[in-house]
C-alpha cells in the first residue's frame, strides 16, 4: 500500500538536476494533467506559494495600454456569463482596474452593515470548529502540529538531522571526508548512522511509522513530508528515476528511502511524548478544540496579534474564537461594503449585496488568471498581425547561412547579422540534432549534451589531435597544487597555519580581480592548463575493433584486479588466460581466483558484453551521419540555395563565482554549451561522401560548401569559431576574415542594445560582466521569454522580437508527412515550456518557487545550493535572474507558440504527440497557428479551434 | 522606603503583586523607575550585611526568572520593563555611581522600547511581535529605530548600556560571583532584545496584516533618545579608555 500512496504524493514532486546541468522545469509538472487554471488553483493551495503577480502589476500594464481594454473586457464579460453575472460588468470592471489593487485597505470596519451580506460571510466564515481544525491541520507533519499546540520547537531538530544526514550522503565531492558505507544505499547507509540494529527494508520502516502515527489522509501526510523539503525531495526524485547518473550508480537513493529516513527523525524526537501519534492528538483536541484552533491559526499567520495577546493573557479560548470568527465575519461584509459603496452599488436597491459580495469574492479568485490571459492575448493579436504579413524574402547572394540555437539570446544577434551584410539566419535546438554523450578530454565520465528528455545512443569520445607534454606539465602542476591546498584548507590543524603561509597569495587574485580583472583574467589564463586541439570518434568501430577494445579493456581491469587483490603483478599473458577462462566459463586455472575476480570485481562475461555494446553505440556509421545531416538541413528547412559558407553556431556563457552558471548555458545541451555538438556535424557535414550523398537526396549541398563550429559567448555576445584551419583554405580564410568582422560588429552592436535592460551597464563594461566574481547579474539569461516561432525567418525578419522568442526555423512546405513538426514539438516545444514555466513561477513566487536572493546562498554538497548554513536544496532561479531592484524583469505569461503552417497540418501533428496535445489543451501553453494560406491565425480554446485574427477580413476574434 | 525600592528594583516579582491589573505595564514601569530613583537617595538600606546578602539572591532569583518568563511573552510593551528587572541584579556587582549611570540608561532605552510598542499598539491594535512581522520590509522606519533599540537594549556598542556595563566589569571587585553575573547579564539582555530581530524586523511579511510606518514626529522623538543613548556611550566608551 505505501508503494501507491508513494507514487500519487510524488506525482507533484518536480525533477531537481544538479547545478552543474541545471535544467529549467516546471515546478507544477505535476500538475499538468489538469487545466491550467484548476492546477495553479490546486498548487497554490498545496504549496501555499503565489501563482499569479498581484493585480496592480497587470493594472499597470492595463494603464500603458499593453494589455488592451477590449480583449480585457472580452475575457471579463466571458467570465462574468459563465457565472451569470454580465449585469455587473462596468462595476467588475472598476473593481479589477481601480479597486482590487487595494484590496488590504478596504477591510475597515463599520457599522452600518446590512443582514443580507452579514449572512452571507457568515455561513461562509463560520464553518464548524472542527472542519476548521481539519482544513489547517492536514498542511502539517506531526511534529511540527505538535510544537504549534505545546509551544515546542521539535520541528527544527527533527529538520537539522535530516537535513544533515542528506546532505552528507547525497554529497558530490564538496567534503573531504565523505559519509562512509554510502555504497550500501541510503536506507542501509542510514540504519548504519543511526546503529538501527535492524534487517528491515525501508518499506517495511515507513508502514511501521504510518501505523504508529496514523494519520488520516496518509498519502497527503506523506506528501507533506515532501513538501517540507521541496528541493531535496525534487533532486532525490531526479536521481531515483536516473540510473545512469554517476552517483546514482555508486550512491544509491530514493524517495523511499528518503522518505523513511523523514519519518525515523520525526518519530525519533515524537515517540517519547504524551501525545505521540493523530489518534491521540485527536483525543487532546477534544479537550480544548478552540484553543488548538486559535494556536493554529496563529501558525498560519491569520490570527491577528491582538488575539495572541489575548490567548496569553489568559482569556477563554472559546469566547476568543467565537470573538475572532465574528471580527473577520464583519471585516469581510465591511470590506464588500466599502467596495459597494465605492462603486456606488448601494444607490441602486435594485441589486442584492450579498450576490455583489459573492460576485468580488469570486473575481478576487479569478482575477490573476483574466489579468494573465489579457496580457497573453493582447500579446497574441500583436505578434499574428506582424507575422501574417510577408516579410522581405531571403537575400538571394547570400555569403553565409547561420544556424544558431533557437535560445531567445540568439535573437538580437540574428537580427543584427542579417543587417550587417549578406547573410540568413535559422534556428535549430542546441543539440543540432546531434543528441550525444560525450566523454571529453580529460574527463572520465559521459556528459548528455541533448536535450534532458532524451536518452543519446550515441557516444563520442573527445581525443587530443596534438601533443600534450605543455598541457600535462601544467594540469600535474596545477592539480597538485589544489589538492595540496584543499588538504591544508580541510585538515582540522592546519588551516590557521595555511592561512599565515600562503594567505597573501589569495589576496593577488582577490584584489586582482576586483580592481583590473581582465589583466588578473589574461594572467591566470597563463597559469592554466591550455586544452590541446581535439577530435573526435565519430565514425563508428569495426567489429574487430570493438571485439579488440573490449578485450583490452577487460585485460587491463584483469591486471589491476589482480594486483589488487594478491599484491603480485601478472603479464598480459596470464591475464589474456584468465579472460579466456571467464569468457568460455572454463576452470583450468585456479578456481579461487577466478571466483574472486568475478565476484569482488565484476570481471565477467557479462561485463564483456556490456562493454561491447557501449562501444557498438560510438560514433556513427556512414549511412547514419548522411542521416544527421540530411535530417538537419530537412529540419530547418535549408535545403536549397545552400551558400559557400554554413555556420553552425553553439551558444554558452561565461561568468564568475556563479552557481548557475549553468543556467545560463544551453537548455536544450542538458545546461551545456553545445559546442561539441557543432563541431561533431561540421566534421560530419564536410566530408565529401556526406554532401555527395545528401546531395543526391535532394538537397543541393555544393562540393565546396564547408561547415564551420562557433560558439556564442551570450555573456559578451562574441563568437568564436573553431576549426578553422582543418576546415578552411587560405583562400577561402581571406573571405571568411570578412565575415568574422562583420560578426563582430553584429556583436557590438547586440551589445550595445542588451546594456540598455542590463544595470550598471555599457557596451564595454558587459565584457567585464563575465569576469566579475561579485557581480550577481552576469546576464539576464532567457528573463523575459515570452513565446516560440516555429516558421520561416521571413515572418519575422523586419521584427525587433528583443530577445524574447525561441526561434525555431521550419518550412511546411517541405513536411509532407508532418514528421518535421512533430520533432519539433516533441522537442524544443517540451523543453520552450518548461524554461518558460520556470522563469513564470520563479517569477510569481521567488522564494517558494523559486531559489531567492543569490547574495544567501552558499553552495552545498556540490548539486546544489541552499540558504544560509542550512535549509531546502534551493530550486528554480534566483531573485537576480528575474528581479531588478525589487520590480519583476521578466514578465511571466505561458509560452506563446507560434507555428506557421496549414492549420491542419498543425492539429494533424500534435495529435500524435500527446503531451504536446495535453499541454496545449490543458492551456499551461498558447498554441497560435498562423496559416499563410488562409491569411489567418488560429489557436485552441477550450479544446476548439477559435479564430484570432484574419487578414482578408481584417475580423479580430480575441 | 528603602524597601519600596529594592521591591521595585525586582526584588519580588512583578507579576505576583499586580498581575491581572489592567495598567500593568503603566504601573510597573513608573513605580520601577521610582523605586530606582528611592534607591539612589537611600541605598545605605543595603549597608547591612543579611539585608545585602538576601537581597542579592533574591535579585538573582528575580533576574533569572524574569528572563525565562520573558520567553513566554510575545508582546513588546511587556517586554520592554522586563529588562529593568532582569538588570537589577546589577546593583549588587557594580560601583554604585556605575550602577546609576548604567541603570538610568535601561530605563531609558527600555522607555524607547514602550514608546516604540506603543506606537506599533497604536498601528496594529497589539504590539504582539510574533504576529506581526518584516518591519525591514514593510515599516522601514519603523524597522530602523526598533533594530537600534534593541542593540541598544541587546548591550551593543555604541550604544551606553554596553560601555557602563562593561566599564562595570572592569572597575567592579574581581571575584568570580561578579563575573559570573556580568556574563549573565551580557548574555541575557543579547538574548532577550535579540530574538524579536529575526522575525519581527527582519522575518517575511505577514500579508494579512496593513502595514503603516511611523510619521517623522514619531521618528523624531524615538532619535532623540537614540542619540542621548548615543551620547552616554560615547561618555562610558571615554570613561571605559579613560
Amino acid at each position: 500500500m505505501i508503494e501507491m500512496y508513494l507514487e500519487k504524493a510524488k506525482k507533484y514532486i518536480p525533477y531537481y538536476w544538479p547545478m552543474s546541468t541545471f535544467t529549467s522545469r516546471n515546478p507544477l509538472h505535476g500538475f499538468e494533467d489538469i487545466h491550467f487554471k484548476e492546477g495553479l488553483k490546486q498548487a497554490s493551495s498545496l504549496l501555499g506559494a503565489k501563482v499569479y503577480m498581484e493585480p496592480s502589476y497587470y493594472v499597470e500594464f492595463y494603464k500603458e495600454g499593453l494589455i488592451k481594454r477590449d480583449i480585457f473586457e472580452k475575457n471579463l464579460m466571458e467570465f462574468l456569463s459563465n457565472i451569470g453575472f454580465e449585469r455587473y460588468f462596468p462595476q467588475a470592471k472598476r473593481f479589477m482596474t481601480e479597486l482590487s489593487k487595494n484590496w488590504v485597505l478596504y477591510r475597515t470596519k463599520r457599522q452600518d452593515l446590512d443582514l443580507d451580506i452579514l449572512d452571507y460571510y457568515n455561513q461562509k466564515i463560520n464553518i464548524p470548529v472542527e472542519d476548521l481544525y481539519d482544513e489547517i491541520s492536514r498542511n502539517f507533519i506531526f511534529c511540527e502540529l505538535i510544537d504549534i499546540i505545546f509551544g515546542k520547537n521539535i520541528t527544527d531538530i527533527v529538520e537539522k538531522e535530516i537535513l544533515e544526514f542528506v546532505a552528507r550522503f547525497l554529497d558530490e565531492g564538496q567534503t573531504t571526508m565523505g559519509m562512509p558505507e554510502r555504497e550500501r544505499g541510503m536506507f542501509e547507509a542510514f540504519k548504519l548512522y543511526e546503529s538501527l540494529n535492524t534487517d528491515i527494508s525501508a518499506k517495511e520502516y515507513i508502514e511501521n511509522i504510518i501505523n504508529e502515527l496514523a494519520p488520516k489522509d496518509i498519502e497527503r501526510y506523506i506528501l507533506n513530508h515532501f513538501i517540507k523539503d521541496f528541493g531535496w525531495s525534487a533532486f532525490i526524485k531526479y536521481r531515483e528515476s536516473n540510473e545512469d547518473y554517476y552517483f546514482q550508480q555508486i550512491y544509491k537513493t530514493s524517495l523511499m528511502d528518503y522518505l523513511a529516513i523523514r519519518l525515523h527523525f520525526e518519530r525519533k524526537y515524537t515517540k517519547n511524548l504524551k501525545i505521540s501519534n493523530f489518534k491521540q492528538l485527536e483525543e487532546f483536541f477534544e479537550k480544548d478544540k478552540y484553543l488548538i484552533v486559535l494556536k493554529l491559526l496563529k501558525a498560519k499567520n491569520k490570527l491577528p496579534p491582538k488575539y495572541i495577546d489575548k490567548m496569553e493573557d489568559g482569556v477563554e479560548s472559546k469566547k476568543l474564537f467565537e470573538e475572532y470568527i465574528q471580527e473577520q465575519v464583519i471585516l469581510e461584509a465591511s470590506r464588500s461594503k466599502n467596495i459597494c459603496d465605492e462603486l456606488l452599488i448601494t444607490l441602486d436597491k435594485n441589486i442584492n449585496l450579498s450576490d455583489f459580495a459573492y460576485l468580488i469574492d469570486k473575481l478576487k479568485e479569478e482575477e490573476g488568471y483574466i489579468w494573465l490571459k489579457s496580457l497573453e492575448d493582447s500579446y497574441i493579436l500583436d505578434y499574428v498581425k506582424e507575422f501574417l504579413h510577408d516579410g522581405n524574402t531571403y537575400q538571394k547572394d547570400i555569403l553565409a547561412s547561420v544556424v544558431f540555437c533557437i535560445d531567445v539570446r540568439s535573437e538580437a544577434i540574428r537580427r543584427h547579422i542579417e543587417r550587417v551584410g549578406y547573410y540568413n539566419t535559422y534556428g535549430v535546438a542546441g543539440f543540432f540534432n546531434v543528441p550525444i554523450a560525450c566523454v571529453e578530454f580529460d574527463k572520465g565520465h559521459e556528459l548528455n549534451v541533448c536535450p534532458v528528455i532524451m536518452k543519446p545512443s550515441k557516444v563520442i569520445f573527445e581525443l587530443p589531435k596534438e601533443k600534450l607534454e605543455n598541457y600535462e606539465d601544467k594540469h600535474n602542476i596545477n592539480y597538485t597544487f589544489k589538492k595540496t591546498l584543499d588538504a591544508l584548507k580541510n585538515n582540522p590543524y592546519t588551516p590557521f597555519f595555511t592561512v599565515e603561509a600562503i594567505g597573501w597569495l589569495f589576496g593577488i587574485n582577490l584584489f586582482g580581480k576586483t580592481l583590473f580583472p581582465s589583466l588578473t583574467l589574461k594572467l591566470t589564463s597563463f597559469i592554466k592548463a591550455r586544452k590541446p586541439k581535439t577530435k573526435f570518434t565519430i565514425d563508428k568501430f569495426s567489429e574487430d575493433q570493438i571485439e579488440f577494445y573490449s578485450k583490452k579493456f577487460m585485460i587491463d581491469i584483469i591486471k589491476d584486479s589482480y594486483y589488487r587483490e594478491y599484491k603480485k603483478h601478472i603479464n598480459d599473458k596470464k591475464a589474456n588466460e584468465i579472460f579466456e577462462d571467464i569468457l568460455n566459463d572454463k576452470n583450468s586455472l585456479d578456481k579461487n581466483v577466478l571466483d574472486t575476480l568475478k565476484s569482488k570485481y565484476n570481471i565477467t562475461k557479462e561485463r564483456y558484453e556490456f562493454q561491447k555494446q557501449k562501444l557498438a553505440n560510438v560514433g556513427y556509421s556512414k549511412e547514419e551521419q548522411i542521416d544527421v545531416v540530411y535530417s538537419f538541413l530537412r529540419l530547418i528547412g535549408l535545403t536549397n540555395n545552400i551558400p559557400k559558407f554554413v555556420l553552425l553556431i553553439a551558444h554558452g556563457s561565461t561568468s564568475d563565482n556563479n552557481p548557475f552558471e549553468s543556467a545560463l548555458d544551453c537548455g536544450a545541451c542538458g545546461g551545456n554549451n553545445g559546442l561539441t555538438n557543432v563541431r561533431i556535424l561540421a566534421n560530419i557535414a564536410n566530408r565529401d561522401y556526406v554532401k555527395k550523398a545528401v546531395a543526391e537526396r535532394g538537397i543541393n549541398v555544393k562540393e565546396d560548401t564547408v561547415f564551420i563550429p562557433g560558439l556564442h559567448n551570450t555573456t559578451t555576445d562574441e563568437i568564436d569559431f573553431y576549426d578553422i584551419d582543418e576546415i578552411l583554405n587560405s583562400k577561402d580564410k581571406v573571405i571568411f576574415n570578412k565575415i568574422i568582422e562583420d560578426f563582430k560588429i553584429a556583436s557590438k552592436r547586440t551589445r550595445e542594445e542588451r546594456a540598455k535592460l542590463l544595470p550598471y551597464a555599457s557596451e564595454d563594461k558587459i565584457l567585464i560582466r563575465a569576469i566579475d566574481w561579485s557581480e550577481t547579474r552576469p546576464e539576464w539569461g532567457l528573463s523575459k521569454n515570452m513565446g516560440v516561432f516555429v516558421g520561416k525567418r521571413s515572418s519575422t525578419q523586419n521584427i525587433a522580437l528583443k530577445n524574447r522568442f525561441f526561434m525555431q526555423s521550419y518550412n511546411w512546405e517541405i513536411d509532407n508527412d508532418n514528421s518535421i513538426l512533430k520533432t519539433i514539438l516533441s522537442g524544443p516545444f517540451i523543453i520552450g515550456e518548461w524554461i518558460n514555466m520556470e522563469y513564470y513561477f520563479s517569477t510569481t513566487d521567488n522564494e517558494r518557487l523559486g531559489a531567492g536572493s543569490k547574495v544567501y546562498h552558499n553552495v552545498v554538497s556540490k548539486l546544489g545550493v541552499w540558504t544560509g548554513n542550512y535549509g531546502d536544496l534551493r530550486t528554480g532561479l534566483p531573485y537576480q535572474t528575474v528581479y531588478i531592484d525589487g520590480k519583476p524583469f521578466h514578465e511571466p505569461i505561458r509560452l506563446l507558440t507560434f507555428v506557421e503552417a496549414p492549420v491542419e497540418k498543425v492539429l494533424e501533428a500534435a495529435k500524435d504527440v500527446k503531451e504536446v496535445l495535453g499541454l496545449v489543451l490543458n492551456e499551461w501553453v498558447r498554441l497560435i497557428i498562423v496559416d499563410k494560406t488562409k491569411n489567418a491565425a488560429y489557436t485552441i480554446k477550450n479544446g476548439n479551434l477559435e479564430l484570432v485574427f484574419s487578414l482578408d477580413k481584417s475580423k479580430v476574434s480575441l | 522606603m528603602e524597601c519600596l525600592g529594592i521591591l521595585f528594583i525586582g526584588a519580588i516579582p512583578y507579576y505576583l503583586l499586580i498581575k491581572n491589573n489592567p495598567f500593568k505595564p503603566i504601573i510597573m514601569f513608573f513605580l520601577s523607575t521610582i523605586g530606582i530613583v528611592l534607591l539612589y537617595e537611600q541605598h545605605n538600606i543595603v549597608s547591612n550585611v543579611y539585608v545585602y546578602e538576601v537581597l542579592t539572591i533574591l535579585a538573582i532569583a528575580t533576574s533569572l526568572s524574569t528572563f525565562i518568563i520573558s520567553y513566554k511573552t510575545s508582546n513588546l510593551i511587556r517586554l520592554s520593563y522586563k529588562f529593568l528587572f532582569l538588570n537589577a541584579v546589577s546593583f549588587f556587582i557594580m560601583p554604585f555611581k556605575i550602577f546609576t549611570i548604567y541603570f538610568w540608561s535601561i530605563i531609558l532605552s527600555s522607555f524607547l522600547l514602550y514608546i516604540i510598542s506603543f506606537y506599533i499598539h497604536q498601528i496594529f491594535e497589539s504590539a504582539n511581535f510574533e504576529g506581526i512581522r518584516g518591519f525591514a520590509l514593510k515599516s522601514p522606519k519603523l524597522a530602523l529605530v526598533l533594530r537600534l533599540n534593541l542593540m541598544a537594549l541587546g548591550c551593543y556598542p555604541p550604544f551606553s548600556n554596553f560601555f557602563f556595563l562593561f566599564e562595570g566589569f572592569l572597575k567592579t571587585d574581581s571575584n568570580m560571583f561578579n563575573y559570573a553575573i556580568f556574563i549573565w547579564l551580557f548574555l541575557a539582555n543579547f538574548f532577550m532584545a535579540f530574538r524579536i530581530m529575526k522575525n519581527t524586523v527582519f522575518g517575511t511579511p505577514n500579508e494579512n496584516i496593513v502595514y503603516r510606518d511611523l510619521d517623522g514626529y514619531r521618528v523624531s522623538i524615538i532619535t532623540l533618545g537614540l542619540l542621548v543613548l548615543t551620547i552616554l556611550g560615547i561618555l562610558g566608551f571615554v570613561e571605559v579608555i579613560i
